[in-house]
């Protein structure tokens, strides 16, 4: 049972939706009949089908964004798809088959690398449309040209979203897009404004306030290698800057990625350590210096992983974590049509006061009731103490 | 085994030319050790961290005086990495210079035999496979599998071998043959991993001296005092293998045997050393040239000049990899190359200029 409240906002925000789909900024009346004209976010013009009936994902987790619009089934206009979902976050894909058994069946067209992609394979499954991602961490990208002709020589439009390059710009675009693509602008459009409206809470507060930053040292996926210190400036990066974060490693690092010196870590001493969480349940023997989190994770197994992962030599000297300022967040984060929740997150761990009555943990439950056909399930992100 | 013949003083004067040439090489030894001295103490004095020479060295005599942080550093980042940087570049010096003479090619080095590709196969298929094996509080299936890896290779080369004749021609073929099925395998490995696995693949192909810690430093030193030892009990039989394979025959040495016998230390040796650091390359291959140019071929003085000069590049190139951009890390593989290349280019052409 919805509270009143709710109600009211829901169907002042379903009105100010319909307003808003007659100037959707991606879907122009169509030319041919049964054809509609957008723009993806490399910014291409692609014309597609009305009322697409088969379609391919460049990556397997884009799943959890087309479930946002196709809200019953969103395996039903499946036709193919990548195979990383169930390789980098098997936990999580466990529970997508479990509601959708038919996603066992849906074809793979590659592993969880662009070089894996079979264009014979995609092609094969006759897709209408192809949905891939900028960058194409795990799939094909935009700089996969050759890819892209053949899919477009054989009938297929190729379609480009973004949850990774630019995360809180993007994904209420890339939603957008898909809502004019499956035909559901008044979802898409309840999606990114809620979406927005999350992330704004954060930001303006920012911008009215103007804390001081906090150092912090951002450790990727905590526990891959054996030895210490990998960082990073983009993926969970951008997000832990959304939330008024100083990343130590902001202008050190060349690319995206980097390795700290330990012993520059030790001198700087950073005031906050955040890990990005990998590890899983079924993989905890074979992993024990991940983190655990992510579906079906409870939080005393999240916490005993984080209490295990920073009791490694350099970071166990680090003040942040004696004092207890050290926490986890779910790596996937990074390529979730949710990142926007560890914004809120972050903000709260870096500025506890200035976001007391902030609460990511609603943030997340009412994303999951209103817009995922399944349930939340797990621990996205923990604390030390 | 005894010296050859002409090698002994026929008369006073000759016997003097000996003892200064000999002198000389002796001198060039200590002038390696030297600078490797020096090195070290670069490696140990240099890092991102404001830490002054002095307290560096009241840390080294006495840790307690040190606040915990400074202890930390000295004692956990920058000796077991400097240490490391010693033994792996050392270890690898050493098995270049025995196996160019074994192979009497001066292309040879660990990873000729593809002895670093079957070290880089192991440790990516306990790595994919996800095994573990702790002890000594660490994983060591992964260094398992790169010794593995390494130890088998040499045995299947020793293998054919033995079947064919050990003969240089045999081996090195033999060798390259492997090293391209070893690569072959190590591409299908990174392409059926995770992105996970993948990541870790080419961190442990990239080399890197940050998992230095004293625990592994111990299992590297175990493995290489007893080969440096059996290297030094050969190098007259080695000496005179270099002068022609049919000179050492008709001292009496069974080529084949010493051969087979070298590769096996060689490859011992060199996976040990990688096994914990991953692929550097370059050390092994360049090493002995350096060493050759300065002592010459009498592996008295060669052999140990070329763990020195090994060990004194991987010390160096440890230095840059954390001076280029202070705070942040560089694998050391990449490091080894790009340092090394001009260094070798410097001594070769002055050479050539003075001759």
């Amino acid at each position: 049972m919805m509270p009143a409240s709710t109600l009211f906002a829901f169907t002042v925000r379903a009105l100010i939706v319909l307003a808003a789909v007659q100037f959707c900024l991606f879907a122009t009346p169509a030319r041919a009949a049964g054809e509609i004209e957008l723009t993806d976010l490399a910014g291409r013009t692609v014309r597609v089908p009305a009322g697409v009936e088969r379609l391919l994902l460049g990556e397997g987790r884009l799943l959890p964004a087309l479930a946002i619009l196709e809200h019953d089934d969103p395996t039903r206009r499946l036709a193919g798809m990548m195979g990383e979902f169930e390789l980098l976050d098997p936990t999580g894909y466990e529970q997508w088959r479990r509601r959708f058994p038919r996603l066992e069946r849906v074809p793979r067209i590659g592993r969880s690398s662009s070089g894996s992609f079979s264009v014979e394979q995609a092609i094969a499954v006759r897709p209408q449309v192809a949905i891939f991602t900028l960058g194409g961490g795990h799939g094909p990208g935009d700089r996969d040209r050759e890819a892209i002709e053949r899919l477009q020589a054989a009938g297929t439009a190729v379609v480009f979203v973004d949850f990774r390059r630019e995360p809180l710009r993007n994904t209420p675009r890339s939603i957008r897009l898909l809502g004019a693509l499956l035909g559901q602008p008044q979802r898409a459009e309840a999606f990114a404004a809620h979406y927005e409206a999350q992330l704004a809470r954060v930001t303006e507060r920012l911008a009215r306030a103007r804390p001081a930053a906090p150092t912090v040292f951002l450790e990727n996926r905590v526990g891959l290698s054996e030895g210490c210190c990998d960082t990073m400036v983009g993926l969970v990066g951008q997000l832990l800057d959304a939330a008024g974060g100083g990343n130590i490693a902001r202008g050190l690092v060349p690319g995206d990625f980097g390795t700290l010196n330990p012993e520059w870590l030790i001198a700087r001493q950073p005031q906050v350590y955040i890990g990005t969480g990998i590890g899983s349940m079924a993989g905890a023997e074979r992993h024990p210096l991940r983190v655990i989190l992510g579906p079906g994770v409870p939080p005393e197994a999240a916490r005993a992983s984080l209490q295990r992962a920073v009791q490694r030599r350099a970071i166990a000297r680090l003040r942040a974590v004696q004092e207890g300022r050290a926490y986890a967040i779910w790596h996937h984060f990074y390529n979730s049509p949710f990142n926007v929740v560890a914004v809120q997150v972050f903000a709260k761990w870096l500025h506890p006061d200035l976001f007391a009555d902030l609460d990511p943990q609603a943030t997340l439950d009412d994303f999951y009731s209103r817009f995922q056909p399944l349930a939340l399930d797990g621990t996205y992100w923990i604390s030390l103490r | 085994m005894t010296p050859p013949a002409d090698a002994m003083p026929a008369d006073v004067s000759l016997a003097r030319r000996y003892r200064r040439f000999s002198g000389a090489r002796l001198a060039w030894i200590a002038a390696l050790a030297l600078a490797l001295a020096a090195g070290f103490v670069l490696d140990v004095a240099t890092g991102p961290s404001a830490f002054a020479f002095g307290d560096v060295v009241a840390g080294l005599l006495r840790p307690d005086v040190l606040p915990i942080d400074q202890r930390v550093i000295l004692w956990e980042v920058r000796l077991p990495q400097a240490v490391m940087a010693l033994l792996v570049g050392a270890a690898l010096g050493l098995a270049g210079a025995e196996m160019q003479t074994a192979l009497n090619n001066p292309l040879a080095s660990p990873f000729t035999l593809g002895v670093s590709a079957a070290a880089a196969v192991g440790a990516s298929v306990a790595i994919v496979g996800g095994l573990a094996l702790p002890a000594f509080g660490e994983n060591l299936a992964v260094p398992l599998g790169a010794f593995a890896g390494a130890a088998g290779a040499t045995l299947l080369v020793q293998l054919l071998a033995r079947r064919y004749g050990a003969s240089v021609d045999t081996v090195v073929l033999f060798g390259i043959a492997l090293l391209f099925c070893f690569e072959a395998l190590l591409w299908l490995l990174q392409y059926v991993a995770d992105s996970d696995s993948l990541q870790q693949i080419v961190f442990w192909t990239m080399g890197s001296l940050a998992r230095a810690a004293w625990n592994k430093i111990a299992i590297v030193a175990a493995v290489l005092a007893p080969c440096c030892a059996w290297s030094l009990r050969n190098v007259w039989a080695l000496t005179a293998l270099r002068s022609g394979e049919d000179q050492a025959r008709s001292f009496g040495i069974a080529v084949e045997r010493l051969r087979l016998a070298t590769l096996l230390r060689v490859s011992l040796s060199s996976a040990a050393a990688l096994s914990f650091v991953g692929i550097i390359g370059f050390v092994g291959l360049v090493g002995p040239h350096i060493a050759r140019l300065l002592v010459g071929e009498d592996h008295r003085h060669y052999l140990p000049a070329s763990a020195l000069a090994g060990a004194l590049m991987l010390s160096l190139a440890s230095t840059l990899s954390k001076t280029l951009i202070p705070g942040v890390v560089l694998p050391i593989g990449i490091i080894t190359a790009l340092v090394g290349v001009p260094m070798f280019m410097a001594l070769v052409l002055g050479r050539r200029r003075r001759a």
